[in-house]
Order: C-alpha cells, then structure tokens, then sequence
C-alpha cells in the first residue's frame, strides 16, 4: 500500500509526464524542482529526457530539459541530505 | 510525526537513472532519431485519440451546466446532455471545416499537403510543435509551414501566414520551429524597411526601426528568408521623441492555440 508521500509523488511525477503533452512548459520544469526537493527522485532526469525528446527542434539543439533534469536531482541532494533525518 | 522519510544514503536510483538517459541519448543520436521518432509518435497518437474528445466535452457546456442538471429531471437532463453533445461535436467539425477550406486557397499557389497540427502549441520550451506528417508524405527538412488568418478574402492566398519550418522530419510525425520562437531572429521588411525581428514566442515578436519609419499597426511583415511570403502583421508601434528608434510589435494573426491544420510547401 502506498503512503502519502509516495502518491503525492507519482502525482507529480504523473503531472509532469502529461503536462509535458499538453501544459506549458514550466509546469513540467516546477514539479521536477519539487520532486527533486523532496525525494531521492531518480524520474526526474527521465522526465527532462522526455520533454526533450517530444520537443527538441534538432539532434543537434542542446537538451536543456534533459540537462535540467540532471543538474536539479544533483544539486538538490545535499538538500535533501540536510533535511531528511 | 516525522515527514520525512529516512534517507537510503545511496543515490544509486538516481545515478541509473542518470546513466539510462544517457544510453537513450546516446541510442538516439546513433538510431539517427529512432527513439525520438517513437516519443513524438506516441504523443502524436495520444492527440489524435483524446484531443477530440477534450475538446468535445470542454466546449459541450456539461460540466458548466452540471448544477441546472442537478435540479432537473433526470430523464430532461440525460436529453440535454445528449443534444449539447451533437452540438458541440458539429461545432468541432464546423471549426476543422473552415480550416481546411481555407487550406485548400493556399494550395492553389504553391504544391503543398495539409496536415494536422498533432500536439499543444504551447508546451514545447522550444517554441516548437508537431504535425502530423511526414517524410513518407513529402515533408523535408526546412519546409515552410504555413497558416490562413480567420475571415480573410476566399479568392487569394493573400491571408496566407508563414508560422515555422519544418526543424525535424520523421516518417510520420514532423516537429515545427515556430517563426517567433524565443530567441530567434529572421530579416523581415515592414513597410519597406529592413528588420531584424526578435522572437518572443506565441506568435509574437519585436523589432527596432528607425523613428522617421512610417509604421502603422496592421502593416504586412514580409521575410525574404522565408520565400517573400507574410510572417505577421504590426500590432503595436511604440515611439518616443526622445529616441531614435521605435519599438515595433508584430504578431501572427492566427491563433495558434486553436490551430488544427497547417499547410507545409514541398519542395
């Protein structure tokens, strides 16, 4: 059975995927920042990937999303490493 | 009670998954696009599957009427319900029609296919969107990407509007780069004046041109970049005499969000 915390991040991690189909841009980015501030979130660099994928003009267009899926979930570790006992 | 969860110290979910998007990005420059080609065809047919029904039950009036459905019979109310929905799926088709027709000016001009418009406008980041064509149905690299302004003159293509170039071709799915994106420029004349416009996204960009330029809103922005054709209209000229240049606002005037047809000129 799922807890609390683990619904509210499927929930976003479920708003992210669907926001990047069909809502702008930044809501997707604003659910990564949250689930890499508040989980060890190893679908935040996915989720980066898949904007990219749905929405990089180019192959050769830097994947700005896919790099601020990586950077986020990394930099927000020592964060998270402060907050959580 | 504690909320937060006991930290696992490892990070090893994260760093896999770091590593996964990393062979996807790898698979996909050597796959020559294989893996985005089947991220954009997915979205592609999720659209087509739930954008009608969205779009039916959205403008339908069902759930704005919800509270007078609840205070009538329910046999009127189930009625109701039924006939709002043949109205509002006429009206989609209504609106799908009026765009085709207006589509099918163009085609006399220049050789060309119509293809649906596949994706929100409005989530790509990148200014960008995808149609629903491909290579296998002619589209190539850099194909201008065209759209008729509402209420325009039925005989010409006059009110035809360059909106972007085709940027990445798959066999069935095709991404767009919006003319106007954030950050782009093209050269365009207005009123005879050349320009560098400045994309700002949504169909809207910027320009500076000197003060002694005649601009008015509503005058044509032409690109030579882009086959002479029309890339907007003026909107708005903001002008001071205690400066040497205005600032000149330009817009599509297609609503961009509402678009469900393009016509893409083959080469």
């Amino acid at each position: 059975m799922w807890s609390p915390a683990d619904l509210f991040r499927a929930l976003l991690a479920a708003l992210a995927v669907v926001g990047a189909l069909v809502a702008p841009w930044w809501l997707p980015a604003a659910c990564m920042l949250l689930l890499s501030l508040r989980f060890d979130a190893w679908e935040v660099p996915l989720i980066g990937l898949w904007v990219d994928l749905l929405w990089l003009p180019t192959p050769h267009s830097i994947p700005w999303f896919t790099l601020y899926g990586i950077a986020v979930v990394w930099l927000a570790a020592p964060l998270r490493k402060q907050l959580l006992l | 009670m504690n909320s937060y969860r006991r930290h696992s110290g490892s990070g090893r979910k994260v760093r896999a998954a770091t590593a996964l998007v990393v062979v996807l990005v790898l698979l996909d420059i050597v796959t020559g696009g294989g893996v985005r080609t089947a991220a954009r065809e997915g979205a592609a047919a999720l659209s087509r599957a739930f954008g009608g029904t969205f779009s039916a039950l959205a403008s339908s009036g069902i759930f704005s009427s919800r509270a007078a459905l609840q205070i009538q019979n329910q046999e009127l109310a189930a009625e109701l319900q039924q006939y709002q929905l043949r109205a509002a799926f006429a009206s989609v088709l209504q609106a799908e029609n009026d765009q085709l027709s207006s589509l099918a000016r163009l085609a006399k001009a220049s050789p060309g296919i119509t293809a649906p418009v596949v994706s929100s406008v409005i989530s790509s980041p990148y200014g960008t969107f995808l149609i629903g064509a491909g290579s296998a149905d002619g589209v190539a690299l850099g194909s201008l990407v065209l759209a008729s302004a509402a209420g325009g003159d039925a005989s010409s293509a006059a009110n035809a509007f360059i909106i972007g170039r085709v940027a990445s071709v798959q066999p069935r799915v095709s991404a767009v780069a919006e003319v106007f994106a954030p950050g782009s420029s093209i050269n365009a004349i207005i009123h005879g004046a050349s320009v560098v416009l400045t994309g700002s996204g949504g169909g809207n960009a910027y320009a500076s041109l000197p003060r002694d330029a005649m601009v008015i809103g509503g005058d044509a922005v032409l690109s030579p970049d882009l086959g002479g054709y029309a890339v907007g209209t003026v909107g708005h000229v903001a002008s001071s005499s205690a400066q040497a240049l205005q600032d000149v606002y330009v817009s599509v005037p297609v609503n961009l969000g509402s678009l469900q047809y393009v016509y893409v000129v083959t080469r």
